[in-house]
Formats: C-alpha cells, structure tokens, sequence
C-alpha cells in the first residue's frame, strides 16, 4: 500500500499528443498531469478511444516520430536527479528505456520476436543497460524467470516463443521488463488477451514482484474489475481528457464525475446482480426441450507425419448433455479451449458431431446436412463476437437484415423494406441507416445491427457467441438491456456463450461450466455461482476479479499456478466415461464426478 | 512446391471515389482504346505502304516518329500497334483470369479432393515457371502473335488460380461467412452473393498488373521472332525488324520501346492505384 | 523438421515425375506430323527418311510404350541426340549450362543486395521521400522490358563507347548482361523487401525491443530483419526461377552461350529432342533452387526448426 508520503517517481504536467493525418490535427491526449508514486499502482483507466495507451507510450518516446506530436514536462526521478524525459534525446532516451522505465503489452502472443530464443531477448535487454559479462547476463536471466514463476527456467532459456503458452509469455515479458529493477513498470492490458484464471496468476505475480523490489506500477486497463483488486490509485480517461483522480476507495465509493459514476453502474458485479430465473420452465417436466443433446462429441483429427496419418484428435467437446427449454437462457460458461464456441456450432451443425445426439423439438437432427439444416434455420440463428467480421463489408446494411427476410420468404418484396425498417428501429437504430456501410458504425451499432438480422426471422433460438467481449462496458451493459427486452417480448431461447461470469449471473436462468470439452458442473445460475461444488468452477469463481475494492482479494488468496492442459488426446487413448450427478432435489444442480482429479492441490502456491 | 502466395486480403475497403488519380489513369486508359479503335482512320499514313517517305528519316512534322528502314511511317505503325498491344493484354488476360478464377473458386470454396487435384496441378505447372511453359506452347504450336499470346495466356494460369484460391480462403474464414450459413443461405448463395464481390476486387487488381506482364511477355517472344512476325506492326516485332539499324536510326530503337515501356507502367500504376482505393486497411475504421 | 523435409522432397520428386510425362507427350500435341515440320526446312529428306527417323525417335509406337523408352534412356542419363547435327542433347546441355548458371547467380547476386537494401530503406522511410523516390524507381523498373533495356545497354556501352565486347564469353562480357537481368529483378525484390519489412515494422515485437532501450541497429537487424528474412526467402526461390527463365531473353540480346539462347534455336528449328532436354533441365534447376530454398526457410524459422 502506498503512504502519501511516498516520493514521486515520476511527474508528468500538461502532457498531450496529437496525430497529424494529412492536413488534421487529432489530438488525443488532451493536457494531462498526474504523478506516479514510488512502490503504488497507478491505474489509468479508460474505455477504447480514451487515449490511454498513447500516452503511455509517448512517455518512452515509442510513438512514431514523424506523424505524433508531444508536448508537455514529465519528470523522472532517478538516482536523486531529475529527468526531463519528452525533451531527451532518442540516445538519452534509449538509457531510460528497460532500464527505468520498463514496458509490457497487452498481446503476448505478438510482444516476442518469433526468430529469437527467450534466452537472448532477456540477455540483450540486460547487457545493453548493466555492466555484465554474457555469462552472468545468462545467470541473471535464468534467476528473473525463476522469479516470474517459470518452471524449468533454466531450459526455457533456449526456447522460443511460439513453444510456451499466452500466460507464459506474458511471464518472460514481466521477468524481461523487471530484469534491471526499473522504477516504474507500465503494463498496458497486461491480462487483456488472457483468460481469466491466468490473469489472477499474472496479476498477483506483478503485484508480488512490485513489492520485492520496490516498483511503481503504471497499470493501464479498461478493466474496472482489475483495478479494484490491483491499483492503490486510479485515474480516470475519457477521449483524451482527464475526468478524475483518487485513491481506489475513493473513486469506487464516491465517484465524483457523472462518466466515472456510469462506468463503474454498468460493470455488471458477480454475486449482486442474480436474475429472477423463469419458474414455469425449468421446473416444468412436461414442457418439450428445444434442444436436447445426449453425449454429444466433436473431435477433430490432428494430422502429423509424413503420410499424414490421423496419431491424435481435439476432443474439443466430450460427452456433453444438456437441454434447453422455450424461453430461458442457458449459459455456457468456459475459458478458451474449453469447447464452448464449438459446442454452440455443433448444435447447429456448423461443424460435425463425431458421436451423440442432437434433437431440436424432439426431432433428431444429427448429422444433417447444410441443405437439410437450411429451412431449420428459421428458428434457429446466431450472433458472433465480432460485429464487424459477422457483416459482408460490401453489402449495405439493410440488404445484410433484408437477406433472412428473403431468405424464408418472410413477407412480400413490397412488406419488406418496411419490416427492415421497423427491425432497425426495434434494435434501437434508425430506419434511415439502412443504406450505409458496416464500416460507417460503431462497435455496439453494428452487434445492434446483427441482432436485427438474427430477430428478422423470428426464430425460437439465439446462440449468442461472446456476443459481448468486444464491446465497452458500457456499451455492453445497453446491449444486454436490448437481448433481454426482446426475449421477454418475443419469447426466445437464448444460448448465451460467454467466458464473463458476471454477464452470465446477470442474464442466464441456467448455467453450465465447460472445462476441457466437458460440462463439469450445471444448473440453476445462482446455485452453480453461489455455491460451486466443482473444483473447477471453484478455481474459476475466485479468479474473477470483483469491482469493489473493500471486497477485493484476489491478491491475497492462494492461487494454483497450473495452466490448462491440452484436449489433444492419442487415438488409442482410453476415454473414461463421463457422469453428472444431481445434488439437489429441488431444481437441478449437476456436478461432475471427477472434481478431485481436475485440480490437485499440491500445485497451489504459497503466498509470497 | 508450396510457395506461400501473399493473397491481399481487400475484403473490407469498399470504393471510394477519389477523383483525381484514379480518374486521370482511366482517362487515359479510355483515350488508348479509342485511339487504338479509330488508328486505321486517324494515323496520317498507311502502316503497310514502304517509301511513304524517305528510308530511315529522323522525326520531323512529315513524319512524328520518323520513317523506318523500308520509308514506312512509324508513327502510324505504332498507332496500328496500340491495336495489337491492347489485343494481347485482354485477350491473354482474359484466358488466365477466366480459367485461373474458375479453378480457384471451385478449389478454393469445395474443398476436399477438387482442392488437393487443382491446386496440386498448379503447383506443378507453377514450378515450370511462365516462361518455359509460354516457350514450350509456341514450339509446339508454330510463332505467330495468336499463339503467342494464348500461350501466354495459358501460362499465367496457375497464377491466377493460386491469388484467386487465396483470395477465396481468406474470405471463407471470415466470420460473415460462418454467419450467413448460419442464417441459414444456399453454398450457391454464399459463393456468388457474399465471396465473390469480396474476391472480385483483388482479381481486379491482379488482372490490371496482369496486362502488363502479358504485353511485356508477348513484345519479349515477338521480338525473340517467336511471336508476331515482320511485317506487323506489333511493338516488338518492330523491334526485331529494324535491330540493325539502331546505331544509324536511334528512333527505331527509342520509340517502340518507350511505347512499352509507357504502356505497361500505365497498367502498373493502374494496378497500384486501385489496390489503394480497395485498401484493406481501412478495416476497423468506424 | 525431418518430416518436413521428407514432405518437401517427395513433392519435388513428384513434380520432376510430371515433368517427365509432360515432356514426353508434348510433341504429341504439335498440330500434324512432327517428324514433317521438324525435317520441312531441309526439303531434300525422302519419304523413306522420314519413316526411318519416326522409327529412331519412337514416334511409331504406343504413347505408353514411348513414355518407357524415353524414361529407360533418361534414367541412364540419355536425352537423345539433336536432329541438326547428331550431337548428344544431354552433352550439349551440359556444355552450355555453366555459362547460363554464371549468369544467373551473378545477377541474383547483385540482385538482391541492390533490391534489398533499397526495399529496407523504402520500408523504413515509408511514406517519406526516400521511400517515394525508391518506389517510383521500381515501377519504372519493372515496367522497361528487360531484352529492349539490353538493346540500350548494348548499343550505349559496348557500340557507341566500346567499353565492353559486344560479344563473347568472357567476364567483361558477362558485365552487362548481369546487371541488365538485374536491374529488372532488383525492382521486383525491392517491392517484395520493402512491403514485407513494412509488416514487419508493425509488429509488437519491434516495440518490446525498442522498449528495452536496445540500439537502433540492433532493433532493426537483429529483430526486424532476422523476422523478416523468412517470408522473403520463401518467395526468394521463386524468384531465381523467374531470373532463369528472364536469361533465355537476356542470353538471346547478348549473344552470351547458355542454354536459354540453345533453346531459342531449337525452337527456330524444331529440335524436339533438344526442346523436351531444356525444359526438363530448367524445371530440375527450379525444383533442386527450390528445395535448396525450403531448407534455409527451415533453418531460419525456429518454428520448423524445432520441430
């Protein structure tokens, strides 16, 4: 925790930046002056467009020299003198770089140079700012790993990137930055491109190592929930401007500006936010699933050798039951690789089952074909992840929301522009937007946009694939509004696929957790999330950050460091069978049985 | 031979109209077309007739681009030339863009056993490389500028095959694909309302680069005499025609020559300046 | 990495196998009688001649049973003999190659360090006038036809100022047509340089590098370069095919002795035999440089490399 007497690292006044495109200025960060403290966490928070990572890189001199124009002070402190670092030199500069000021991004897939062993991008940082011979560089490489909690460091030291996983990178990033004890570490998303069991690792790692060696932390995110559990102090963003400063406590309990009070209502807060499950259904026997999937399997075939011979298969979904009735909203709930998505596309058949059975309103429709599925289609559509990639950039978006209507031959040609309009102004958009681009939109515009176009044929199921995870907050929170309004007034099913459990808490009646292509736990959403009975949902719960600082403890819990592993299996491999047991006798609550085996305790580590 | 073919992905730039670049180099391109349609009408003299002026005179007003070594007027052979020279282009082109997208779309978007035949076959002809194929078609089926540039044509196939294939791939990849399935369109539906305009625009900017590859190998053959022979008035058979006579008569050498060369930097401009409108990176602008 | 290469291996030996039974049924599509065109320069053979070299060149039997013949010779290293002269094609191919091989790798060489380091400087300037004026060089450059850049070169240098022989086999000879062939490739390599470093620069690699306050040289040859090698070696191999097949024009403009300018010849004369011995010669050198080209890719990306 940082005292108010502690000395400021850094002090940055009137800082902006403008981008020159052609004969426009942008400016796009507007005067901001703040400090950083020595051993606090700074937040910077801001939704995209809010300028936050610019200024972070304007203060490195990373931005590209002949389009960006900074102006302002920002002063360093180092070894008793002071640094004024916008005016220094690209040389002067390049001594800060690493050394004072140390860096880490948000996407570790792409932060490492593919070409070049982990072992010489930690080495070359070293020797470039410490008097070192290659061997102790060497040494002192291996120990950062070590500190990163790297499991055999000293042979990661010869490997290259693409051999280790997103959080591991992530890691060697963390040990690569913190490798010459800089002042200040700016994490930009650090934990943004990770799931969210990784992130609580990643996050209390640099948490840790902070304290050790007595490091400011400039963590920049737009996660109101990462900065509840990581930050002493936050400064609020918004298109470039700043909106407001303060402790954490502070700016989550009083918030004193009107954007800071929306941002932090529409974070949807796991375990405050519980919807009223739909009593009717799930309770009701009788009632005719839409879907009812038995076992249902989808592998896919891992090609290796010379001939191309099938070794091993994806068990990307593996025995996986489950029903879902008129009118509710069942969950799938999972980190990446756990076979959610491609669950949701199985059921639609988009991409083949390898065993099990799938019926939709008791027929059984396993392995249909793409024209047997067409006419099915009707009632069945879904929304993607990304808005923009889910809309043919060349067409107009009315024809994208006028194709289902002549697809199934809705209405006739002259009803038909009338009923897109009506869709259009139904999603919130206006009716004259039809002859525009989907480039001409927004983000939360054009997923408005898709769902008019999976609504147009009023179909009885919605597979909602991460329909939320590339929108802001609070953009998010008014799309969740919409999904729920039209499913109360046109009674659809929703099968909403997310990897956010308080979204999930705030929309599903029903829940199920996948892991590794199983359902290892499912049932009504406030029982699974209140009391998970699964290690694996237990692990998962208490991972997710929570946007209240006096509630926040992620970083003071025990936390497993394993990764998940692999669903890649051998084709002789023995798959046992996989059971769900109800544990209630009211309502449902199915809990897998291999709980003990999927997360051993003696890989949890101690408390630093 | 899998050679990894840079497929641009333009799926995302849509046209917009910038007037004066791209205008201009259409302008132009017009302009060569009718002047290429109307040269029997506007050319001041016959191409065939010999001693429409004296043998080997330099340019004067009589004779814009001066006189050749039989007195022809070289101006209205190279008028007569813009004719053949646009000739070749479309119609090589037009082999190697009809065939080459056809095998693309139906190994790029089938799939399966079509896809490993076609592309498997492309890869082969591709490592005989253009040349050697354009050269084996012309020793079989005799020099002549029809054969020429339909074995240029037939060379540049696998070519185009492979950008189209790539082209197809990157777009079945993308989610608004997955997403009109989903909605429940025929493959017929998806392949020609939804891939196609997407595929189309970097065909388009191929093919214009295109034309100028297919003038600059057809010249090459002619004036190899593998191509059009003398006497007409093709550009590089002008060349090979009056090759010993470049020292005495510059022009004869100077002008055919810049004619090609200014030709084909039109396509290739062309080409460059449509991939800009077309530019995928105006992906994620909002 | 082994598998890798095994895989690149049998799909070389398959295309070579194509070629042969491309080869081999190539004169079969000559409109008419072959044996007549070929022989119908020199009007003095008989009917009874002509029936006599259709029996040597096996034209009179099965298509299959000629593939087994042609295949039989070719295995002992027989292409054949040539139809003016009588002289062994294989022997003749091998005379002349050297001096095509010469040519081409000189120019590869010069090349790739011209096109180079103009596409690396482009990229790096982008958009500024090194970048415009480089770019608007290599349009040129790629427009000039490469036997009508020769005819200037040759008429300029060797005719008008007689500072090279317009003729012969030696290396002031060989001066220029090497750097006619190229100053045409080292425009394409350019372009392929410069928008390969261009996606290289963007990456977020290059700003971890900068971040750690790493040299300018360093961030731009140890980490861009090194990336942005492998994609440019994978089209580097196609690009020596081109640089074979422009030589056959360059060979012809300069009169220099390769096998380009022999298989002009043949063409004139319809020489089968020597015809169907060059391409299977030219696409074996494109199969071999490309084989050769996989294997760098392999050693230069850790990703195969590990494997």
């Amino acid at each position: 925790m940082a005292e108010t007497q502690s000395p400021v690292v850094l002090s940055v006044a009137d800082l902006s930046v403008s981008f020159k495109q052609g004969a426009s200025v942008k400016t796009v960060v507007k005067a901001m002056s703040f400090d950083v403290l020595a051993g606090e966490t700074l937040a910077v928070v801001g939704e995209s467009g809010s300028g936050k990572s610019v200024m972070s890189r304007a203060l490195l001199g990373l931005l590209p020299a002949g389009s960006a124009d900074v102006s302002g002070q920002a002063m360093l402190s180092k070894q008793g003198e002071q640094v004024e670092l916008l005016s220094l030199s690209d040389q002067s500069l390049r001594k800060v770089r690493g050394n004072h000021i140390a860096m880490i991004f948000q996407e570790p897939m792409t932060a490492l140079t593919p070409v070049l062993s982990i072992g010489e991008q930690l080495m070359e940082g070293i020797l470039t700012h410490q008097p070192l011979s290659r061997s102790e560089a060497f040494e002192l490489a291996v120990s950062m790993l070590q500190e990163a909690r790297i499991p055999e460091a000293r042979k990661r030291m010869a490997q290259y990137p693409h051999q280790l996983s997103g959080g591991m990178r992530q890691r060697v990033m963390i040990a690569m930055a913190l490798a010459c004890r800089p002042r200040i570490l700016i994490a930009d998303e650090p934990t943004t491109a990770l799931d969210v069991t990784v992130q609580a690792q990643i996050l209390k790692l640099i948490n840790t190592l902070k304290t050790q060696y007595n490091t400011a932390v400039m963590l920049i995110t737009h996660d109101m929930g990462v900065v509840a559990e990581a930050a002493d102090r936050v400064l609020v963003m918004r298109r470039g401007d700043f909106v407001e400063a303060g402790s954490v406590q502070q700016v989550f309990s009083k918030p004193k500006q009107a954007y800071t009070q929306t941002l932090l209502a529409s974070v949807p807060k796991l375990g405050s936010s519980a919807k009223q499950p739909i009593a009717t259904i799930a309770e009701n026997d009788a009632a005719v699933p839409l879907f009812d999937v038995a076992d249902l399997c989808v592998q896919f075939d891992v090609r290796e050798g010379l001939f191309n011979r099938v070794r091993s298969r994806v068990h990307a979904v593996e025995q996986v039951s489950l029903k879902l009735f008129p009118g509710e909203t069942l969950a799938l709930v999972g980190e990446s690789g756990s076979g959610k998505s491609t669950l949701g596309r199985a059921l639609l058949n988009l991409v083949p089952s390898s065993a099990g059975a799938i019926r939709f309103r008791g027929r059984d429709i396993t392995g249909w074909s793409a024209s047997m599925m067409r006419p099915l289609r009707k009632q069945i559509q879904m929304i993607f992840q990304d808005p923009f990639a889910s809309l043919n950039p060349r067409k107009t978006v009315g024809a994208l929301v006028e194709e289902p209507l002549k697809l199934f031959d809705i209405c006739s040609d002259s009803e038909r522009k009338q009923r897109v309009g009506e869709l259009f102004e139904r999603v919130g958009l206006s009716a004259d937007d039809m002859t525009r681009y989907p480039h001409q939109f927004s983000g939360g515009q054009r997923q408005r946009i898709c769902i008019a176009r999976a609504i147009a044929c009023e179909p009885r199921v919605i597979v909602a694939d991460e329909c939320l995870s590339a929108l802001d907050v609070t953009v998010q929170a008014q799309v969740i509004e919409l999904l729920q309004s039209l499913q109360q007034e046109l009674g659809i099913s929703l099968l909403f696929i997310s990897h956010d459990l308080a979204v999930v808490e705030q929309i599903s009646d029903r829940v199920a957790v996948m892991y590794m292509g199983r359902i290892v736990e499912m049932g009504d959403t406030a029982r699974v999330i209140n009391r998970p009975q699964h290690s694996y949902t237990q692990r998962l719960l208490e991972a997710v950050p929570v946007a209240d600082p006096t509630k926040a403890s992620l970083l003071n819990r025990p936390l497993n460091n394993s990764e998940i592993p692999s669903p890649v299996r051998s084709i002789f491999e023995e798959i046992p069978r996989h059971n769900m047991t109800n544990i209630t006798s009211i309502g449902e609550h199915y809990v897998a049985d291999d709980s003990a085996a999927v997360a051993p305790s003696d890989v949890t580590e101690d408390v630093a | 031979m899998e050679q990894v073919i840079k497929t641009p992905s333009l799926s995302a730039g849509r046209l917009t109209w910038r007037p004066s670049r791209l205008a201009v180099l259409l302008g132009i391109v017009a302009a060569l077309v009718i002047v290429a349609l109307l040269a029997p009408l506007i050319s001041p003299y016959d191409f065939e007739v010999m001693a429409s002026g004296p043998r080997l005179s330099p340019p004067s007003w009589a004779h814009w681009f001066g006189t050749d070594e039989f007195g022809r007027d070289i101006f209205s052979r190279i008028l007569m030339g813009t004719r053949l020279t646009l000739m070749v282009g479309l119609v090589s082109v037009g082999v190697s863009l009809g065939f080459g997208m056809l095998i693309g779309l139906i190994a790029g978007y089938c799939g399966g056993w079509p896809e490993k035949l076609l592309m498997r076959g492309m890869d082969v002809l591709f490592s005989f490389t253009e040349i050697v194929i354009a050269l084996s078609l012309v020793a079989v089926l005799g020099p002549s500028l029809e054969n020429a540039m339909l074995a240029i044509g037939i060379a540049a196939i696998p070519f185009y095959a492979r950008v189209c294939y790539g082209a197809v791939l990157v777009e079945k990849k993308q989610v608004y694909v997955e997403s009109t399935i989903a909605l429940g369109a025929s493959h017929f539906r998806v392949l020609f309302v939804h891939i196609l305009p997407n595929v189309v625009p970097v065909m388009l900017v191929v093919a214009t680069i295109g034309l100028s590859n297919a003038i600059l190998a057809t010249s090459g053959l002619s004036y190899l005499g593998l191509g059009a022979q003398p006497p007409s008035p093709e550009w590089g058979a002008m060349l090979a025609s009056s090759k010993n006579y470049f020292q005495r008569a510059p022009w004869l050498l100077m002008i055919p020559g810049g004619c090609i060369v200014l030709i084909v930097l039109l396509f290739n401009v062309l080409g460059e300046q449509l991939r800009s409108v077309l530019d995928p990176r105006r992906k994620g602008e909002s | 990495m082994t598998t890798y290469l095994l895989q690149r291996l049998m799909s070389a030996a398959l295309t070579v196998w194509i070629t042969t039974l491309a080869i081999c049924f190539l004169i079969h599509l000559v409109p008419g009688d072959p044996v007549q065109i070929m022989y119908a320069q020199s009007a003095t053979t008989s009917p009874e001649q002509l029936e006599q070299i259709r029996h040597s060149l096996g034209l009179d039997r099965s298509i299959i049973h000629q593939y087994i013949i042609y295949m039989g010779k070719l295995l002992q290293g027989d292409m054949g003999v040539t139809i003016r002269g009588q002289q062994s094609v294989a022997e003749l191919l091998l005379l002349r190659l050297p001096n095509t091989l010469l040519l081409t790798l000189s120019a590869l060489t010069l090349a790739i360090v011209f096109g180079g380091v103009s596409g690396f400087i482009a990229a790096y300037k982008q958009g500024q006038w090194p970048d415009k004026v480089l770019m608007t060089g290599t349009v040129v450059g790629i427009s000039v036809p490469p036997f009508w850049l020769g005819l200037i070169v040759l008429s300029l240098f060797s005719v008008e100022l007689g500072w090279f022989p317009v003729a012969g086999q030696g290396l002031g000879s060989l001066v220029l047509p090497a750097v006619t062939l190229a100053a045409c490739q080292a425009a394409v390599i350019g372009r392929i340089v410069r928008s390969t470093m261009i996606d290289v620069f963007a990456q977020d690699y290059l700003l971890t590098a900068r971040a750690k306050g790493l040299s300018k040289p360093k961030v731009l040859l140890r980490h861009a370069l090194r990336s942005g090698l492998i994609p440019i070696v994978s089209v580097l191999g196609m690009q020596f095919a081109y640089m074979m097949g422009g030589a056959i024009v360059i060979e012809y403009v300069f009169s220099w002795n390769g096998v380009g300018r022999l298989a002009i010849q043949a063409i004139f004369q319809r020489d089968y035999p020597l015809i169907q011995g060059f391409v299977l010669c030219f696409s074996m050198i494109v199969v071999l440089v490309s084989v050769a080209m996989d294997l760098l890719y392999a050693f230069l990306d850790p990703r195969i490399r590990q494997e």
